[in-house]
């Protein structure tokens, strides 16, 4: 039996450092570590909300310290960068939309996706100062 | 038999978690982070105790804030699995298991937490 030809491998190691988009890439994918790691953080307060007050009231305690504003801030951050991305690559992951027979363009979606963002947030910002 | 795959399930979970994310992720932690502990523009007694307890006893809020956990969750689980095996940890069926899995058991306490809060 002969022995398998060296092919060549193109190494991956340290692939990110080739490319600033390499790392934009990753930056946009490390957003999901945040986005799961909130959702954890609401968990937790559903939990604590389930066993009682004084449970509830070490996580409301919580928002107050440094450690949770400096925590929020980068949330904010990832949950924005993840947003703008997000809408960035939705002309590729909706089908073809066409208005009038015509596709309409890429920025088209793009702005539509911005304005629903803009309104959402605002529905839930109204509807959390009339509810919490 | 054809084997089918698992991912159209998994990428319209990941997908619906991504929409979720994009759309009300910046606000809620904006509210919940920000401006409720500062103040600006919410009362001292802001999600309190009382007020949260008698949001969520009612089920449409209830469901819902276990429905934007766990798509959270179900989204974070889709990207870290397949970033990993970029970062050169390679997609496998325990590595499967153990984002979907975690995603899933996450799902389930959500909405075994919201049904208490209704309940009791």
């Amino acid at each position: 039996m002969t022995p398998a030809p060296k092919t060549y491998v193109r190494p991956m190691n340290r692939w990110w450092m080739r490319h600033p988009a390499y790392r934009r890439y990753l930056l946009r994918e490390g957003t999901s570590v945040m986005v799961a790691a909130y959702a954890l953080f609401l968990l937790a307060g559903m939990v604590c909300l389930v066993l009682g007050e004084t449970a509830f009231n070490l996580w409301r305690g919580f928002l107050q310290s440094p450690v949770s504003v400096i925590f929020h801030l980068a949330a904010l951050a990832a949950f924005a960068f993840h947003a703008w991305t997000w809408f960035k690559v939705m002309p590729l992951t909706t089908p073809p939309l066409r208005f009038r027979g015509r596709p309409v363009p890429d920025r088209m979606i793009f702005r539509a996706a911005l304005w629903a963002w803009g309104i959402a947030s605002l529905v839930l910002l109204v509807l959390a100062m009339r509810f919490l | 038999m054809r084997t089918r795959s698992h991912e159209p399930i998994v990428w319209s979970l990941f997908g619906a978690g991504g929409v979720f994310a994009a759309l009300l992720g910046t606000m809620l932690v904006l509210i919940i982070g920000i401006l409720v502990p500062m103040g600006l523009g919410f009362g001292p007694d802001a999600m309190h105790y009382d007020s949260l307890r008698s949001l969520f006893g009612h089920p449409l809020p209830a469901l819902g804030l276990a429905v934007v956990i766990s798509l959270f969750l179900f989204h974070g689980a889709h990207r870290i699995y397949h970033t990993l095996h970029d970062l050169g940890i390679p997609a496998s069926k325990r590595m499967m298991l153990a984002c979907y899995g975690s995603a899933a058991a996450g799902s389930g306490v959500a909405l075994l937490l919201a049904g208490m809060l209704v309940v009791f």
